[in-house]
Order: C-alpha cells, then sequence, then structure tokens
C-alpha cells in the first residue's frame, strides 16, 4: 500500500513512518505543506496521512480542499492535536475521512488506516452477507449462523460483529467500535467495550471451541479465521 | 504648586459641578426638561383663559360695529344716534363706549365726553384710558370712518378683564417659579440618587480591582430596578468568583494530578533504563510508562472538555429530542457491565420525555454517572436510573414549568457530607475512592454539563449508597415521536 | 394693539347722575298704564342710589328695570 505522510514533527513523521513501513506499506513522507500538497496531487496513493497543522502557509486543511476540489477521492486521515468536536467536524466537512488526536498510539492509527482503505475498496461492491471461516451474517434478514447452526443476537451484538465482521483480518480498537457501533464520542471510564465483546464471544465463540474474536494486547480485537 | 492629591482609581474628584459628570448631566436635563415642559404647560392655560377673553372681547367690537353700520346705512346719523342710546339704556354689563362725531369733532351720541386726539379711525385696536364714575379704568377701543367726515368709537371698559388678567398671569407666573424651583430640587436630589448608585457601583468595583473579591453589591431587597443591577452585577462576580475557584482549583490539580502519572512514567522509564535486565523487562516498563502517558493524555481532554462545556460554547448545538431512547441507549451499553460485575440494574423511564438539549452531551453525563455507581457498587448491589417529570416545580426564571428529576441511585461505598460537598470539584476524589481508577474528573463533568443546560446537580446519602440527582428545567413543547418504542419500566437482570 | 400714554383720560359721561335721570325718564315714558311692581322698585332703588353717589350700583338697577320693560309687551 503506497502511503502519504504529511507531518512536520519528525519524531511523530519517523515514528509512523517507521511503524507503516515494518507492517509492509510504502511510505513517502513530506515535511510542509507545499511538498505535500504537490505530492498528493502529482502521484496516486492508496491513503493520505495528513497533520492538521503545518508551517509554511499550507496547512493540513487547505491541502485537503485542493485535492477535493480537483476531484481527488483519496482516503484522508487527519492528524490533530486539537481534540474539540467542533475541531473533528471542521476537518470532516473539509472532506476528511477520518480523524485522529494526538497523542495517538500506534495501533490505534495503523487500525484507521486499514479500516479506511478497507472501506474505500468495499464502497465498490454493497455486501449482504459477511462470511468469515464458518461465522456467516446475513445482512438483510440480520441471521447469524456459525457451523450452520443458528445464533441469537440482540441487535446491538449483531452490530457489534457486522463492524469487526466488516473489518475481519484487520485490528478494531475500542474506539472505533465504541464510534461505530455506538456513536458515542467520548471515552466511558470503564471497559464497557470489553465487556460487550465478551458477551459477544459467549455466543459465537464459546459453543464452538475454535475462537473467531481475538484480543490484541495493546490494540482492540481482531475477528480472524 | 498645590501639594499632590493622592490619587484615587476611578477619578472621582469632589468637584461639586463638574459639567462632565454624568449625574449633573442627567439633574440638568431632567431640571431643563421640566422647566420648558411647565413652561409650555403654562403658557397653553394663558393662551387658552387670558387670551380668549381678549379674543371675546375684540370679537363682541367687531360684531357691534357691522350691526351699527347697517343701521347707518339704513337711516344715516339720527338712526344711528337712536340705536346707540338704545345700547347704552340696556347696558347691564355697564362697559359698553360709544362715541359718534361728525366732521368737526362735534358730540352727536354716545358717552365718551370727547373724541380722544390720539385715536385715528383706521380700524387699529388702541387701548383708552378712561375716567368712570369713581375709577380710572382702560378701555379697549376701535374708531371707524363713516361717510360725510363722521367718525364712530366703539368699546369695551376691560378693567374687569385686565384685572383677571393680571391675576391669571401672576398665578401662572408663581406657579412657574415654583415649578422650576421643584425642577432644580428634583434635578439635584436625582442627581444625588445617580452619584450614590454609580459611586456604590465604582466603590464595590474599585475593592475589586483591588483584589478584594468578597466584595458585593447592597441590595435594598426594593426589586427595583437598581437592585436588579446590583443583583445583576453580584451573579457576575460570582461566576468570576467560581471561575476564579475552579483556575485556582485546576492549576493546583494539575501541579498534582498530573505530576503523579508523568513522575511514575519518568521514574519507570529510568528505572528500565538502569536496572533492566533483559528485552521483556525493558518492554514491560515502557508499556507501563506509555499506560502512564496516556493517562495523562486522558485527563489533559477531560479538562479541556469541562473547559470548553463550561465556556457555554456548546449551547448553539442544542436541539429538541426525546431523552428516553438517549438514556436506553446509555443503559444498553452499561446493563452488559452491570451484569458483569454481579450487579442489578433496574430502570424507571416513562414512555416518551421531550428534551431540549445536548444529546451527546447529556449521554456522556448520565454514562459518567452509571460508570460511577458500578464502580463503587459491591456485588449483588442494586443500580437504579430513573427519570421523571416534576410538573409543578418552579424554574430559575420565576415561571412554573416542568422540570426533568433524573437520578442514580446505587447502593456502594457512598460518601459522607463533606466529600459530597466537593465531590463536582475537579480532580476532588473521596478517601474511600483513592484505590480505584478513574482521574477525579467524571462528577465534574457532570456538573459542567448539567450546568450547561441549566440544572442542578444534587448528592444525597442512600444508606448505603449514594443518590445522584440531575434537575433539569424541560420545554413547554410536547413532542410526540411515534417512532420510538414504549419503553420497558424496571427491567431487572440478575 | 396701541397703549395710548394720553395724560388727560376721557371721560365717561353716562357715569352720571344726569344719565340717572335720563334713564328714570325712558322708564316713566313707557308708562302707559301702570308699571310692574318689580320695576317701580328697581326704579326706586336706582334713583336713590344715584342720588347718594352710587351711580354705577343705581345705573345698573335702572338698566335692568328697562330691559325688563322691552320684555314685556306693552
Amino acid at each position: 500500500m503506497r502511503i502519504l505522510l504529511v507531518e512536520d514533527d519528525q519524531t511523530v513523521r519517523t515514528f509512523i513512518a517507521k511503524g507503516l513501513s515494518e507492517s509492509g506499506h510504502l511510505v513517502e513522507q513530506a515535511e510542509n505543506g507545499k511538498d505535500g500538497l504537490s505530492l498528493a496531487t502529482n502521484e496516486k496513493f492508496d491513503i493520505i496521512i495528513l497533520d492538521r497543522m503545518l508551517p509554511g502557509g499550507v496547512d493540513g486543511i487547505h491541502i485537503l480542499e485542493t485535492l477535493r476540489r480537483q476531484g481527488n477521492v483519496t482516503p484522508v486521515l487527519l492528524l490533530s492535536a486539537l481534540a474539540e468536536v467542533d475541531e473533528k467536524v471542521a476537518g470532516l466537512k473539509a472532506g476528511g475521512d477520518d480523524y485522529v488526536t494526538k497523542p495517538f498510539s500506534f495501533s490505534e492509527l495503523q487500525a484507521r488506516i486499514e479500516a479506511l482503505v478497507r472501506r474505500n475498496r468495499n464502497e465498490a461492491q454493497p455486501q449482504t452477507r459477511l462470511m468469515v471461516g464458518d461465522l456467516e451474517i446475513d445482512l438483510l434478514a440480520r441471521g447469524v449462523k456459525r457451523a450452520s447452526q443458528k445464533i441469537d443476537l440482540q441487535p446491538r451484538e449483531f452490530r457489534l460483529l457486522e463492524f469487526l465482521m466488516r473489518h475481519a483480518g484487520q485490528v478494531v480498537t475500542r474506539t472505533m467500535l465504541l464510534e461505530g457501533v455506538w456513536d458515542y464520542h467520548f471515552d466511558p471510564q470503564t471497559n464497557v467495550i470489553d465487556v460487550h465483546v465478551s458477551r459477544l464471544r459467549q455466543k459465537i465463540d464459546k459453543p464452538f471451541g475454535r475462537p473467531l474474536v481475538h484480543t490484541i494486547r495493546n490494540a482492540g480485537y481482531m475477528l480472524q479465521e | 504648586m498645590s501639594a499632590p492629591v493622592a490619587s484615587n482609581a476611578a477619578g472621582a474628584q469632589p468637584g461639586f459641578l463638574r459639567l462632565r459628570s454624568v449625574s449633573l448631566r442627567f439633574a440638568l436635563v431632567y431640571g431643563i426638561l421640566f422647566v420648558c415642559s411647565a413652561l409650555l404647560f403654562l403658557s397653553f392655560i394663558w393662551w387658552g383663559t387670558v387670551g380668549l377673553l381678549e379674543h371675546r372681547v375684540e370679537q363682541a367690537i367687531t360684531i357691534d360695529s357691522r350691526a351699527l353700520f347697517s343701521v347707518w346705512e339704513e337711516s344715516g346719523p339720527s338712526g344711528l344716534t337712536m340705536i346707540i342710546d338704545d345700547r347704552l339704556e340696556q347696558d347691564v354689563d355697564d362697559n359698553a363706549l360709544y362715541l359718534l362725531v361728525n366732521k368737526d369733532g362735534k358730540w352727536i351720541a354716545g358717552n365718551l365726553a370727547e373724541w380722544p386726539r390720539q385715536i385715528l379711525p383706521n380700524h387699529h385696536w388702541f387701548s383708552l384710558p378712561v375716567q368712570r364714575a369713581y375709577t380710572q379704568d382702560i378701555a379697549k377701543v376701535r374708531a371707524y370712518a363713516l361717510p360725510d367726515g363722521y367718525r364712530l368709537l366703539i368699546g369695551r371698559d376691560i378693567s374687569g378683564r385686565t384685572l383677571l388678567r393680571k391675576m391669571l398671569t401672576d398665578t401662572l407666573l408663581w406657579a412657574w417659579i415654583m415649578v422650576s424651583l421643584l425642577a432644580i430640587g428634583g434635578g439635584w436630589l436625582i442627581r444625588r440618587l445617580f452619584r450614590h448608585v454609580i459611586h456604590s457601583i465604582s466603590r464595590t468595583t474599585q475593592a475589586i480591582t483591588h483584589g478584594d473579591m468578597s466584595r458585593r453589591m447592597p441590595v435594598q431587597g426594593s426589586d427595583d430596578e437598581l437592585d436588579e443591577i446590583a443583583k445583576t452585577i453580584n451573579e457576575m462576580l460570582d461566576r468570576i468568583s467560581r471561575l476564579m475557584d475552579g483556575v485556582r482549583q485546576v492549576s493546583n490539580a494539575i501541579a498534582h494530578d498530573l505530576r503523579t502519572p508523568i513522575t511514575r512514567a519518568r521514574t519507570q522509564l529510568e528505572d528500565a533504563a538502569l536496572h533492566a535486565k533483559n528485552e521483556a523487562e525493558l518492554r514491560a516498563a515502557i508499556d507501563k510508562a506509555v499506560g502512564n502517558l496516556d493517562n495523562v493524555t486522558s485527563i489533559c481532554e477531560a479538562l479541556l472538555r469541562i473547559a470548553q462545556i463550561e465556556s457555554g460554547a456548546r449551547r448553539s448545538a442544542f436541539t429538541l429530542f426525546d431523552l428516553i431512547p438517549a438514556l436506553q441507549d446509555v443503559c444498553e451499553l452499561y446493563e452488559a457491565v452491570a451484569e458483569d460485575h454481579g450487579l442489578i440494574f433496574k430502570q424507571n423511564l416513562p414512555t416518551h420525555l421531550p428534551f431540549f438539549g445536548d444529546r451527546a452531551m447529556f449521554q456522556q453525563a448520565v454514562a459518567n454517572l452509571l460508570d460511577n455507581a458500578i464502580k463503587f457498587s459491591p456485588p449483588n448491589g442494586t443500580i437504579t436510573l430513573s427519570a421523571e417529570i416534576v410538573s409543578t416545580a418552579r424554574r430559575s426564571d420565576g415561571n412554573r414549568g416542568k422540570l426533568l428529576n433524573l437520578s442514580v441511585t446505587d447502593e456502594g461505598i457512598g460518601m459522607n457530607e463533606e466529600d459530597m460537598a466537593r465531590a463536582s470539584e475537579r480532580f476532588f476524589r473521596a478517601e474511600q475512592a483513592r484505590n480505584t481508577p478513574g482521574s477525579g474528573l467524571g462528577l465534574a463533568l457532570v456538573q459542567a454539563i448539567v450546568q450547561l443546560h441549566d440544572g442542578q446537580l444534587q448528592l444525597a446519602s442512600n444508606s448505603p449508597g449514594l443518590i445522584t440527582r440531575i434537575e433539569i428545567p424541560l420545554p413547554d413543547a410536547e413532542i410526540v415521536s411515534p417512532a420510538t418504542p414504549p419503553a420497558e419500566h424496571a427491567i431487572i437482570n440478575s | 394693539m396701541r397703549i395710548m400714554p394720553g395724560p388727560k383720560p376721557i371721560i365717561i359721561t353716562s357715569d352720571s347722575v344726569a344719565f340717572c335721570f335720563r334713564l328714570s325718564r325712558v322708564i316713566d315714558s313707557y308708562n302707559k298704564g301702570t308699571l310692574p311692581r318689580k320695576i317701580i322698585q328697581l326704579r326706586e332703588e336706582g334713583t336713590d342710589l344715584c342720588r347718594q353717589g352710587l351711580v354705577r350700583s343705581g345705573l345698573a338697577r335702572l338698566r335692568r328695570a328697562i330691559i325688563s320693560l322691552k320684555r314685556t309687551p306693552p
């Protein structure tokens, strides 16, 4: 995957670039808005990671708006130290696809990058049926089967499973689940997500021996065969 | 040069008649307005009485002259003489004056001895002094030239009216003088009143600028505009005090509560750098340090969020919505957690509850309360979330309206009175809670959100446990959302 | 309105005892038969007052008597 990283802070830039390269991605780096904009307009990337505040007059929002005006639909993930809800809204309004607040953990960033790229690929064909191993869900009938055995899920459990299935093979962080499944944009103090995931596991994993939902240490969860 | 005068912050020199003083200007404007309106009013009365009397006299003479002219045209001097004699004989008012003379100025008819030399028959009005039986009076007369050199003089003795006029004029003049005196007195009074108010405000504000934040404007209790200003200023001062306290509290708290995780992280890293024997130990130390730094971040975020809510900027995002589905969403999130902790979670919710506010914020507030309740509850305890509409509550704006009464009750460790009073302060954590995870910002955030909605957060003892109650005024409009399913009452998870 | 500062006020000739008698005569000239009591009384009072020097009060009564006479048909 070809990734453009526009970030002025060298420590953060090197850290992200190193992490992404290790996961097998090709990372192009730019340390200011001007270089970032010319790279973004002249070359093709799978995703652009953009710092919101950049030195040299051309900031992240400006690059984003220019790209969107040119009809460039490359997914853009905004990085920012501005955590306020309004700032997030402004970033998403300008055409951003996701917003990660500094400081962040690398696993959170990586999970979101993968989710974005995946979403971008999947958007082409709408699916009605998702399958991972012997687990199968029908999005229209809202039915769940594992090893041809019907499983009853609460509506919210179904949405949780659907989210995990759509991101199968990817790390999904707790924040992503909270935002994606419950549409909450705040940080509950106790691990509510863990409780809900563990309940889901009781239903889809426990009776079948072989677990599909895996806990990824310091990151989140992953649904995988 | 005179000795230097001690500087006065407000620049309120005792200069008695400074034109730049607002109070003097007010007094002057008041006085001038008063005097002018009195002048206008009294002039109107003067014209309405004295002017009218004079006009009547002139009118009477003019009508009389027309009648006499027609007699002259019909029957000449002899007829006129007869008419004049008749008029004089029947003049009950005893004020008519007539004189008819021929071209030589010789007396023909009338009750005047001779033609006054000064008076010309030119239709002008004249004031003529006349000698009556025992008085000297003033008469209003007009002279007319008749054919063949005859001249006619018609008049009225107006001394009675002159007396009335003089009396009226005097009265009105005196009235005006009195009014002017009143105006000056009133102006002075207004000035004093105004200065009193301004000085009281400026004294208080001066004291505050000099750092005495405990000073407040005196409220007379008369509920007038001055009290209103005083109350408004006092409210403003209260708010400033609270904000200042908040800032002080937060800076102290930051000094303490942020330092703790930072110190831990630093120690862990340094310790690992010095003493770690293998990679595994090193990684473990780094992971712990990262955890502590994440804690710092979440504290910062929570603080910023509280500050943002307290600034009131989020109020623009308020909408009208049904609170019940929003509450059920939160309950759904926490039901599982409660169950996981072996707790009973009861909900007492009405079917619909129209609410005006920020949905996401309010959900977070309720989530924080549930979070606390779960955190501090022993196994098998019961947590209850109830919401009801109290319909005859008196709201802060004085109107009777509806009030949302939402409470979260637990059977946990509870709090003592002292702690309850301080519970919503930032970073406050009761002694018993020191060992549970948390930043001490949860209730502070709830408090901020409740205040944003013009509501109140109260803590009460449940013995055992704690009742957290939120009271928020509701909008008057009812919203009906038929799409939402009716809430189940008292769902029990065991 | 012009005020004439005449040093000598014009004498009003009707304010005189002579005029009283003239009015009294006018009343008498109406005497076609008997005068009403009220008018006789007014005339008597009027002439008496005139004789005592209270000319204007006397005149007022005499004039009232004349007006009453004019109103009563002869």
